[in-house]
């Protein structure tokens, strides 16, 4: 079962966490990440690497965490220290490493099992398994950008082979399963990567995703909320689908949040629970397919075509409807295009598929008739591959 | 010694090639990249416009490539490698199109290349993973089409070169075929061995590895031998700009965004023993016409400074 986790980056704030956490409270919304990062960055670019203003910080992160616990929010995961977030110069290795121990060590004593590690390299994330075995830590480690001049490259993690060559590498040093990896959609449009080939590669590796549209300086968006063709979802859910993904989707909103004056968050928060409502429905989109004996699609276009063209020969369905009455006896892709009259000589356990934009406005008709049989919406924007050219309607009329 | 060229375009005309190729010899290139591209360039064929130029018969491309030869020779200037025309596959485009671009303009310029003596030709991978699903089906249709010139390659002494290049989605740039050096290396590896000879090889392009944050120096290392040629040039790490090494920066420290201390660690590393070839063209568009033979000298110049890098001196 897919786990959707809010990261508290942009709405809860570590000074004064007690109002986004309240606002998080208002949705459905109920878990969050233990972010040190939150906690630490906030005086490095007047005071640099210093240490003991790093401990004072995370000293104080407790009455933080504590707050966030007392309002009934979970920590799902824990996230460590991240150079780079926001960008404060060049990074101290072994402040890096000694930061991301405690932060380790928070995460044991706030009962969080996982954490996410930003080593940049492997002797680093090899230095973590001691202590990750001390106290029962899971740890994830995900593909990290470098920086050339400004420009973000792929780093530490970043080529999949090269991830999971690390990932067993650790795996094996450590003689159990403590290490696996998360995917976080930031870096990885930064470098412009095939999210599926790196999703595949990752395979049982692949324990979460960091899900976010990603701005061209690598902030952070609600999905589907940015600049949304500058995203390539279709990549990572084609990937996430191809491996049956159920592990955990990270949200990541910094970027959204900074736009949204704070008196409207209140309100945009439940649009944030909406939006990933429909990226899990969007990797699921296969699953009535698998989980229905048969099928029935209510549409005679587009959305039609495409399913024939991905779908068709796998769960061939019974035949299509449509509303209009010049197309009823049609044959379209292979089905019959029938009246949506017909569908009440179906099998109760059919499931029918909406293929058409008007989704509510079928589903209120399907409703009216008072059917048995489950309703689903199919959608064809990011589908397995798209072989079939779009049909122009007023070449056909 | 490393060889060092650049591009054709807007050098070597069709009028006067020898006067071109005379300009590049005295800017101090050894060699060329023949732009065979322009003569049916990309954004026409997007637009279905194809023009007639690769419909004349083989002996009428050789009769007007005869000057084009002849002048490089009489410059003293090699021709190295050469593009071939791109796309050769519209997807979803006209059938006719890409029939032609499939079957005729890619083994005409195969003829071309050997006619001109020159040793590689590179290609694009076609772009096709968004309609067939994934990288790896869209592999298999690149390597069908490679099987369609490979005989060719094979018979006239050709080693045909896949490059690593990129696509879209909106205004974003993605990878797109041939940025995965380990499967390029197997696939190189796996086609030569099928065609017993070097058929397929590397285009590394500096410029397009750079919009998508490759590891240069990984890159190249993993490629190895297969490397076989460069476009080098450079960009802001946002839009395949084509200009010169070391332009673009992001920051107040200045220094270069693109990984120039990783591509020579890598050159090194392989012993890279080709051409330093600049796919850099549009800088002449950029410099004013008084000045564009001063900017193919720093061209050239700047491929030395390569060439004393990847040669020894510290880096």
């Amino acid at each position: 079962m897919m786990q959707v986790v809010c990261s508290p980056v942009g709405f809860i704030e570590a000074r004064s966490p007690r109002q986004g956490i309240k606002d998080m409270l208002g949705t459905g919304l109920k878990s969050t990440v233990l972010d040190v990062n939150l906690f630490c960055w906030y005086d490095v670019k007047r005071h640099g690497w210093d240490m003991a203003r790093f401990h004072k910080k995370l000293d104080e992160a407790n009455d933080v965490i504590k707050a966030i616990n007392d309002g009934g929010i979970s920590f799902a995961i824990a996230d460590g220290p991240l150079w780079g977030y926001p960008r404060v110069g060049k990074p101290d290795e072994r402040c890096l490493m000694e930061l991301t121990r405690e932060a380790m060590r928070i995460a044991a004593q706030n009962g969080v099992g996982t954490i996410m590690v930003h080593p940049s390299k492997f002797e680093d994330a090899k230095s973590l398994l001691p202590l990750a075995k001390e106290l029962h830590l899971h740890l994830l480690i995900k593909n990290e950008t470098r920086d050339i001049g400004g420009h973000p490259m792929r780093g530490f993690s970043a080529e999949p082979s090269e991830a999971v060559r690390f990932i067993d590498a650790l795996n094996d040093e450590a003689g159990e399963k403590i290490v696996g990896f998360v995917l976080d959609m930031v870096p990885a449009s930064l470098c412009g990567q095939d999210m599926q080939a790196m999703v595949r590669a990752y395979g049982d590796c692949l324990e979460a995703v960091i899900a976010s549209d990603v701005g061209e300086n690598g902030e952070a968006y609600l999905p589907f909320f940015g600049r949304r063709m500058a995203t390539d979802w279709l990549s990572l859910l084609r990937g996430l689908r191809d491996v049956d993904f159920d592990g955990m989707l990270i949200v990541r909103l910094d970027g959204t949040m900074a736009a949204v004056p704070p008196l409207i968050r209140p309100s945009f928060l439940p649009v944030v629970e909406k939006s990933m409502d429909y990226l899990v429905w969007q990797i699921n989109l296969e699953k009535p397919l698998k989980t229905y004996p048969s099928v029935v699609l209510f549409g005679a276009g587009n959305m039609c075509q495409n399913y024939m063209a991905c779908y068709g020969e796998k769960y061939p369905p019974l035949f299509t409807c449509d509303n209009n009455k010049k197309r009823w006896g049609e044959k379209f892709c292979g089905l019959e295009v029938k009246s949506p009259g017909a569908l009440r000589s179906i099998p109760d356990d059919t499931v029918i598929l909406i293929c058409n934009v008007y989704y509510r406005e079928i589903e209120a008709q399907l409703r009216d008739m008072k059917l048995k049989n489950p309703i689903a919406y199919f959608n064809d924007e990011y589908m397995p591959k798209f072989t079939a050219k779009r049909i122009n309607w007023e070449e056909v009329e | 010694m490393l060889s060092i060229g650049t591009q054709t375009q807007y050098v070597v005309d069709d009028t006067s090639p020898e006067a071109g190729f005379r300009r590049l010899k005295n800017a101090g290139f050894d060699c060329v990249d023949f732009s065979l591209n322009t003569y049916l360039i990309n954004t026409k064929i997007y637009k279905n416009e194809i023009n007639d130029f690769f419909k004349k018969d083989i002996d009428e491309l050789k009769a007007f490539f005869t000057p084009h030869k002849n002048g490089a020779a009489a410059a003293g200037i090699r021709i190295h490698q050469m593009h071939m025309p791109y796309p050769v596959y519209v997807p979803h485009g006209k059938k006719e199109i890409n029939d032609f671009l499939y079957n005729v303009v890619a083994k005409k310029s195969m003829t071309i290349c050997a006619f001109l003596g020159c040793r590689y030709i590179v290609v694009h991978g076609l772009k096709l993973r968004e309609m067939l699903g994934s990288e790896e089906a869209e592999w298999a249709a690149t390597e069908k089409f490679l099987d369609t010139i490979c005989p060719m390659a094979r018979e006239l002494g050709i080693t045909i070169c896949i490059e690593n290049i990129y696509g879209s989605v909106g205004q974003h740039i993605i990878e797109g075929p041939c940025c995965d050096a380990a499967k390029a290396a197997e696939r190189i590896d796996r086609m030569n061995d099928k065609y017993g000879a070097e058929v397929l090889g590397f285009c590394f392009d500096t410029g397009h590895a750079n919009l998508v944050g490759l590891d240069f120096e990984r890159f190249i290392v993993t490629l190895g031998k297969r490397l076989k040629v460069l476009h080098m040039h450079d960009n802001d790490g946002r839009r395949d700009l084509h200009q010169l090494p070391f332009t673009f920066t992001r920051t107040r420290e200045n220094s270069t965004t693109t990984d120039w201390q990783g591509f020579i660690k890598g050159m090194r590393e392989i012993g890279f023993s080709g051409t330093l070839s600049f796919e850099t063209a549009p800088v002449l568009r950029s410099f004013p016409v008084e000045m564009r033979d001063d900017a193919l000298s720093f061209i050239a110049r700047t491929g030395v400074y390569f060439r004393n890098k990847i040669e020894g001196e510290d880096i």
